[in-house]
């Protein structure tokens, strides 16, 4: 017995030492991300995690601030024509990439350009733009040839694809074809050699890096590096991820199921909160061009059986991590409003059973596709499923992975060559904060798979972009709203939030919809 | 001897053919576009194609293979869709954990299997036979990752004895926290061979036992221990051998799970992440991979016949 | 053993009936398999609907919301483990007729027909060589999920140890001398087959449906928990236990019960199987895995 008992403990000591970081006084932060960095290149992918890779490396001209609102980041100072039409950019002082060359106006002119020809809004963007010119050194003049009051929301979004400024060479390549420089000017360097995709991310700080002096506030302020290095290595698997918290072997959880907080909350070692203060929106996507969601009647008479609590409940569980919201816009954003939500307010199966036998749905099967490897997804088309037949619609559930799914609801074609009724998606909140996000476009040319078609919602949303005064804003996005709900767009199954768990000893966590690493430290 | 092994060699290139052929052909004609992946939720239906074009996916499929054949026969396997590093490299940086935890669980199953199996034949029909043929009939029925779970709950979170996951490599990080990292993931992965070579190793032994030559040991006077050993093991190794060839291609398949559960970052995981994400260059390239080192590992294995059994020459 | 060849034992055989259940390893997996089977055939009749979503009262322990709970989307635990064990049986046992029946063919061809061998086991090699899980993950998003494709993505891979098998038996039982006097004495080729070479294969080839129905069993929970089985839609053990994997340290009900029913099915078809091989024929051992 005696013996057996030194064994463990001549083991448990060997493993307490192997289990330590490095010893070095190498300050290390041990991460897990939300998902596998397969990408390293944030223009060309709008994969969240290549955003936050992008986060760490690169750095960009203006980043919002905790209220949402842009505030300068690389720019020093900026001046607006009085007509609006010209905006006049000056870059701060001390700005290096990370191979010690200066950033120019000439890398950023190029880096908007490539960012123009990839994202939503930098689309919009160019189109109202006249040019964009490097006057000196330091400074960029934007000259737009029609109005528009987005000309800062848009450099400063904080969401896929964020225009960061990369090296002048690097961003001359195709904004179809994937860099392969990964030099930037953010806080932290990409470790190329020490990269295994699939596995592992290593940043370490950039020395030279100058901070701004304000305090960080969201992607805004000063970004300190607080650690000499950040690792990222995935984890395939949500208990051993949590096991791996708990056991000391890594320091930080970026989005733990929602299922595992009870365990995870219950530990002392282990913080659980809510970062991100705008959360995501879960959202069901009808396909307007084939029947039976063809028929704006038909859409909202299934809407009207989305009862939010259910979804959220089923996908997410404790309540303390969901809330329903009847707006399109996230709740607690400026936008947000209950205005003509009642359809989804209903809730009720009775009430969209009544609501389909007076529209002239013949009993079409509804094809939901089930993306089986999301799992709050994969909950969500099963109770959509569960309510819609209750509701006395024919529903045929599609198994598939996510990457069938993403490729197949491109597919305009009916629903007899491959084309599909119903899917299921989250937005994060930030992305869905006012009525350009294209989740809300009316224009089936250029809009989001679903396509619905709609005058009157395009007209709104133009209108949003050309206004520059608060009131004129909110008048038009209320107006976006109502129309949304006129032709039951889309479902909107509530709001829910993924927390992060973190060991005790990590500090300095910046609250905010993107996982930002400067300014945490370990102790 | 060497006449057998060229031609043997030579024989792997139609069935490394025929894996190329069907797994591509396979491969093409699933759904899911990996440019559809990478465009995101903004793509517009140009940008996907565009994607596609750049990424050579819009040609025929007969076009693409050709492509692929050439790049092959110059050693090339082509580039990842999505990291856009050369396959090679991927597979040369997964590689090691991988390899080193078949390894460990081959040695472990059969250091525990092959006494295990041995002592059952010895005392067929006895408890300990009993016990034995249980625990490898049960072996059967657990799923991996179950094991795996149970394992990691009781050893690391309560015991606290062995890490959670990860792992390390024996020669930059040193033999003892390698040790560490491997054990929980090669016990779990050797259940189902133990399972397979002590039921094996018992039936083969058996069988020997019954032979006039150990009969004729025995009457030599020669020890028990001996017979078992010189004899009734020796003679039995062939079935035994065979089994574990036919066990690499399972152990392949358990590596996938294991790894997932322990987070080691090898070359199961790789290939589960690229079919998830359709990057064909990665997948082609592993499954070929993959059937090359069974036909490999099988040959090695026909030929180590001669050793333990005199009589069969090529 | 060759005077064991000529008097080959066949299924129907009344002394092998009475051998196999004198087996004790045979007669408890039987009885053991037959009550699961029972079951999982009337089970369901009596039982809340397996699919019925209720996601207000989810992860209820045992006793409270049903016997065994209810999962993460409040559905009836006992119930889904019920409706599972049809899913899943049905999978090994369609995997196991299945391949055994292609096999079967492919074998005898390959077996006796000279001209055709060389092809279908460069073939039968070639499929042998990829990982079984690989290829049925790559199978499954290539046909969607389905439990047509699951089991077929199963068959496939277990096809070439059967074609094997069946091939290296003719092969034997060509040499033995009365097949050799049947084809001297111009006896057509199906009736040498169906007479003196089929029975031969029939023990081998029980003893290995057994096998192969229980690691079907078990590939199938493994696909599942790989994201790649079985549709969700559809309980089957293996799909409650993977969707069930998260909740492993808090609600472990979910995993145990199916996991459970899992290993007992597999152990008791496992000791039907060992049974059967020891009692049908013992030189079926040797050429067995």
């Amino acid at each position: 017995m005696m013996n057996r008992n030194w064994m463990r403990l001549g083991l448990a000591t060997t493993a307490l030492a192997l289990m330590a970081p490095a010893a070095s006084g190498e300050t290390v932060l041990r991460v897990i991300p939300h998902a596998d960095l397969k990408n390293l290149d944030p223009i060309w992918t709008t994969a969240y995690i290549s955003r936050n890779h992008g986060y760490m490396i690169y750095d960009t001209l203006f980043s919002m601030d905790e209220s949402f609102t842009p505030q300068p980041q690389m720019v020093d100072s900026w001046t607006v024509s009085e007509d609006g039409m010209v905006y006049t950019f000056t870059l701060r002082d001390g700005l290096l990439f990370h191979d010690g060359s200066p950033v120019t106006s000439e890398d950023v002119v190029a880096s908007l350009n490539r960012w123009g020809q990839r994202d939503g809004m930098g689309q919009q963007l160019y189109s109202n733009m006249g040019s964009l010119e490097s006057v000196d050194e330091k400074t960029v003049v934007l000259t737009l040839e029609t109005p528009f009051g987005l000309v800062i929301e848009a450099l400063g979004k904080i969401s896929s694809n964020v225009p960061f400024i990369m090296p002048k060479e690097v961003a001359m390549t195709d904004p179809f074809e994937q860099i392969t420089d990964y030099t930037g000017s953010g806080p932290f360097v990409f470790q190329d050699d020490e990269w295994v995709p699939g596995s592992q991310v290593v940043y370490t700080r950039f020395e030279d890096y100058a901070p701004r002096s304000e305090p960080a506030s969201a992607a805004s302020g000063g970004k300190v590096a607080g650690v000499d290095k950040v690792i990222w290595t995935y984890f395939p698997d949500q208990n051993t991820a949590m096991n791996a918290l708990m056991a000391g072997e890594i320091d930080f959880f970026e989005s733990p199921s929602n299922d595992l907080m009870p365990i995870l909350s219950s530990n002392p070692d282990i913080v659980v909160e809510v970062n991100d203060p705008l959360g995501n929106i879960g959202f069901a996507r009808f396909n307007h061009l084939h029947a039976p969601f063809d028929d704006p009647a038909v859409r909202r008479a299934a809407i009207m059986a989305m009862k939010q609590e259910d979804y959220l409940a089923a996908a997410i569980g404790d309540s303390q991590f969901w809330m329903t919201c009847y707006s399109v816009y996230p709740c607690g954003t400026p936008y947000a409003t209950e205005t003509n939500s009642e359809a989804i307010m209903t809730g009720s199966v009775e009430a969209a059973k009544e609501a389909l036998a007076a529209t002239g749905y013949d009993g079409t099967a509804v094809v939901l596709m089930q993306p089986t490897d999301v799992p709050v997804l994969s909950a969500f088309s099963l109770v959509t499923a569960d309510k819609l037949r209750a509701a006395g619609f024919e529903v045929e559930v599609q198994a598939m992975d996510w990457a069938t799914l993403t490729s197949r609801r491109a597919l305009r074609d009916p629903v007899a060559e491959g084309g599909w009724n119903m899917f299921h998606t989250w937005w994060i909140g930030a992305d869905v904060i006012d009525p350009m996000a294209i989740a809300f476009s009316g224009d089936p040319d250029a809009g989001w798979f679903g396509w619905p078609t709609d005058e009157e919602l395009e007209t709104a949303r133009a209108a949003f972009s050309r206004a520059t005064s608060a009131e004129a804003k909110l008048a038009h996005a209320v107006k976006a709203q109502e129309r949304l709900w006129e032709i039951g767009a889309s479902g909107e199954l509530g709001q829910f939030f993924v927390p992060v768990a973190y060991r005790s000893n990590v500090k300095g966590l910046i609250k905010s919809p993107v996982q930002f690493f400067w300014n945490i430290t370990v102790e | 001897m060497f006449k057998y092994v060229a031609m043997r060699v030579l024989s792997t290139i139609p069935v490394m053919a025929v894996v190329a052929l069907f797994v591509f052909v396979l491969l093409r004609l699933a759904p899911g576009d990996p440019a559809a992946v990478i465009a995101g939720d903004y793509a517009t239906a140009e940008d996907v194609e565009r994607i596609r074009q750049q990424l050579g996916l819009a040609d025929s499929v007969f076009v693409q293979f050709l492509r692929w054949l050439g790049g092959l026969m110059q050693g090339d396997l082509g580039t990842s869709i999505f990291s856009n590093r050369p396959v090679t490299e991927l597979i040369g940086q997964r590689l090691e954990p991988t390899l080193l935890l078949a390894l460990t669980t081959i040695v472990f199953s059969v250091a525990v299997a092959v006494p295990l199996g041995t002592l059952a034949a010895y005392r067929a029909g006895s408890a300990v036979d009993r016990v034995v043929m249980l625990f490898s009939v049960g072996g059967f029925s657990v799923p991996v990752f179950v094991l795996g779970y149970i394992l990691i709950y009781t050893m690391s979170m309560s015991l606290k004895i062995l890490p959670v996951q990860g792992y390390k490599s024996p020669f930059e990080d040193g033999i003892g926290p390698f040790l560490m990292h491997i054990t929980l993931p090669t016990v779990t992965l050797s259940v189902i061979f133990i399972a397979l070579i002590s039921r094996m190793t018992r039936a083969s032994v058996l069988e020997v036992l019954e032979e006039d030559y150990i009969r004729t040991a025995r009457a030599k006077g020669q020890s028990e221990f001996r017979i078992l050993l010189r004899h009734a093991l020796r003679n039995a190794a062939v079935p035994i051998v065979t089994v574990i060839g036919i066990g690499i291609a399972l152990l392949i398949g358990g590596v996938v799970v294991t790894e997932s559960v322990y987070n080691i970052p090898g070359l199961g995981r790789l290939v589960l992440d690229a079919v998830l994400a359709r990057d064909y260059p990665i997948i082609q390239g592993l499954m070929l991979f993959f059937s090359f080192i069974y036909i490999i590992i099988n040959l090695i294995i026909d030929l180590s016949y001669t050793f333990f059994d005199p009589r069969i020459r090529y | 053993m060759p005077e064991a060849s000529g008097n080959a034992p066949s299924g129907s055989d009344p002394t092998t009936f009475r051998i196999a259940v004198a087996n004790r390893s045979v007669l408890w997996g039987g009885c053991a398999l037959a009550a699961i089977m029972v079951c999982a055939a009337a089970g369901p009749f009596f039982v809340a609907d397996p699919v019925a979503l209720n996601p207000m009262n989810r992860l209820k322990p045992p006793g409270a919301e049903g016997f065994f709970g209810t999962d993460m989307l409040g559905r009836d635990l006992f119930s889904r483990v019920l409706n599972g064990a049809r899913v899943s049986l049905t999978v090994g046992i369609a995997v196991a007729a299945l391949s055994i029946a292609v096999g079967l063919v492919l074998g005898l061809i390959a077996g006796y027909i000279r001209l055709l061998d060389a092809v279908i086991m460069r073939v039968m090699d070639g499929l042998m060589s990829i990982p079984a899980i690989l290829l049925a993950i790559a199978m499954i998003s290539l046909s969607g999920a389905s439990l047509l494709t699951v089991v077929s993505a199963i068959v496939i891979p277990e096809i070439p140890r059967v074609v094997r098998l069946v091939r290296s038996i003719v092969l034997t039982v060509r040499e033995e001398p009365y097949v050799e006097a049947a084809i001297a004495s111009g006896t057509k080729v199906p009736q040498i087959m169906y007479r003196h070479i089929l029975p031969n294969t029939i023990a081998p080839l029980i003893v290995q449906a057994t096998y192969i129905c229980g690691s079907a069993m078990l590939l199938e929970a493994i696909l599942g928990f790989l994201g790649a089985g079985i549709p969700p839609e559809i309980p089957s053990w293996g799909n409650i236990m993977s969707e069930g994997r998260t909740y492993f340290q808090l609600t472990p009900w979910i995993i145990f019960f199916p996991g459970i029913a899992l290993a007992l099915t597999v152990l008791s078809v496992n000791f039907v199987g060992d049974g059967l091989r020891d009692t049908l024929d013992p030189r079926i051992a040797r050429s067995m895995r």
